[in-house]
């Protein structure tokens, strides 16, 4: 009976890498002594045969598009390509950073330690802080149609987004020149790219203000969010 | 030297230089990269066939736009490893795999609504369209390299050596990661590959 260590694991990685076979008699001798290398390489073969089938269903369907003539929205790709090139530059499409997964999840953990500061120090300065300066996320996609500028009232809020949304959420803020001030109105969970405030939401409303939106997708992650400030006319 | 190398690193030269020229600015190839991104709409509808057409034509349609434009946002991590329409396929799955889930979720809920809170009991009538979901969603779990080259080995069909080659990394520095990686794999695939080899080892050994 062999006893299960590092150079086993350098024979398994040869063992799947091809550069050993399996039914050679030596190997077939450890597989057949060693147990935990018997289970693992039974769980490797299984990942790898799992994976060749996998494969071959992608060949499958990529073969199979040569004998597609035409597919529902295939005539609007190029003008959407074109649409897309002239409202997000490639350039702009490069300047997002390759991170590798390792990086990822710590970016991701950063983020969700950085979410619930930010929903503790909202919970605390609620009304009251003033919301720093952001940064907007895919703003080019998420426009805020309006109150926009000077209006009669603000009986409406409409934006639109060309991307995959599940919800919104929708701030409205006193107006501080061009700046928020404190937060009026809050709601979340908006499915709708509209939302028309109640009675007791507009008498919260002052003259001027500053409203957002953030687009969402299922898992809470923000997509896009734009920022816009309105006022009524005189 | 440089043409060398750029030839090394990426099988499907040609398709990297048409991505790149794009990205580039050159509006001129823009054409010739939508007629090669037709693929999507093509793709999405081969995957909906295969899968029980659970979208209509006009889901499919917007579905298509979609995925132009994560593709869009992608192109820049194009290496030219695989083709472009390997490359879309990759994208294409998933989004297919996530509409039909938002689908399946909403198709729920009003049927929640319709039978008044009955519970649900579908998934037993519900074909599994996504049999190979879970490796397509392991590999994007996984070390990125590692997930590079079991794509390269298992979906391109490429050799250690030519990996090697078209990474610009020793062959023993790719099996190490193809190793490292199919370990990584292994627990995320879970049950569905395991019970089946028990034979085959038993005709090794």
């Amino acid at each position: 009976m062999s006893v299960h260590g590092p150079q086993h694991e350098e024979r398994l990685a040869s063992l799947l890498s091809g550069e050993r076979d399996a039914a050679d008699p030596d190997c077939a001798r450890w597989l057949a002594e060693c147990a935990p290398c018997r289970e693992r390489w039974t769980a490797l073969r299984g990942t790898c045969e799992r994976l060749e089938q996998a494969a071959a269903e992608r060949r499958a369907h990529l073969a199979e598009l040569r004998s597609v003539k035409s597919a529902p929205g295939e005539e609007r790709i190029a003008a959407a390509l074109r649409r897309l090139a002239e409202e997000e530059p490639p350039a702009q499409a490069r300047s997002v950073q390759r991170i590798d997964r390792g990086s990822r999840r710590w970016l991701l953990a950063f983020a969700a330690a950085a979410v619930l500061a930010g929903v503790w120090i909202a919970a605390r300065f609620r009304d009251r802080a003033p919301v720093p300066e952001r940064t907007w996320l895919g703003s080019e996609r998420l426009r805020l149609i309006a109150p926009v500028g000077d209006v009669h009232s603000f009986e409406r809020f409409e934006w639109s987004y060309d991307g995959a949304a599940t919800s919104y959420t929708l701030r409205v803020f006193e107006a501080r020149g061009a700046e928020p001030g404190a937060r009026l109105i809050e709601k979340e969970r908006l499915k709708e790219t509209t939302w028309t405030p109640a009675a007791e939401d507009l008498a919260k409303l002052p003259r001027s203000i500053v409203w957002e939106v953030e687009a969402l997708d299922d898992y809470r992650v923000v997509q896009a969010s734009g920022r816009e400030s309105a006022s009524l006319s005189r | 030297m440089a043409e060398t190398s750029e030839r090394r690193s990426s099988p499907c030269g040609e398709d990297l230089a048409l991505v790149r020229g794009v990205l580039g600015g050159d509006r001129s190839r823009l054409d010739l990269l939508a007629e090669r991104l037709c693929c999507i709409p093509r793709i999405l509808q081969v995957l909906n066939l295969r899968g029980g057409r659970q979208l209509g034509p006009e889901e499919l349609d917007d579905l298509a736009q979609d995925v132009l434009v994560v593709a869009w946002r992608k192109l820049n991590e194009y290496e030219g490893l695989a083709s472009l329409e390997g490359w879309a396929y990759g994208i294409s799955v998933l989004e297919y795999q996530n509409a039909v889930r938002r689908r399946r979720r909403l198709l729920q809920e009003a049927q929640v609504i319709a039978r008044r809170g009955e519970r649900l009991d579908d998934a037993a009538h519900d074909p599994d369209p996504w049999a190979f979901e879970d490796v397509h969603e392991g590999l994007l779990r996984i070390g990125r390299d590692e997930a590079r080259i079991i794509r390269l080995k298992h979906f391109e069909g490429r050799t250690f050596e030519e990996i090697a080659s078209a990474l610009e990394l020793s062959p023993n520095t790719v099996k190490a990661r193809y190793y490292r990686g199919i370990e990584e794999l292994r627990p995320l695939l879970g049950a569905r590959c395991g019970p089946t080899l028990g034979p085959l080892l038993e005709d090794e050994a």
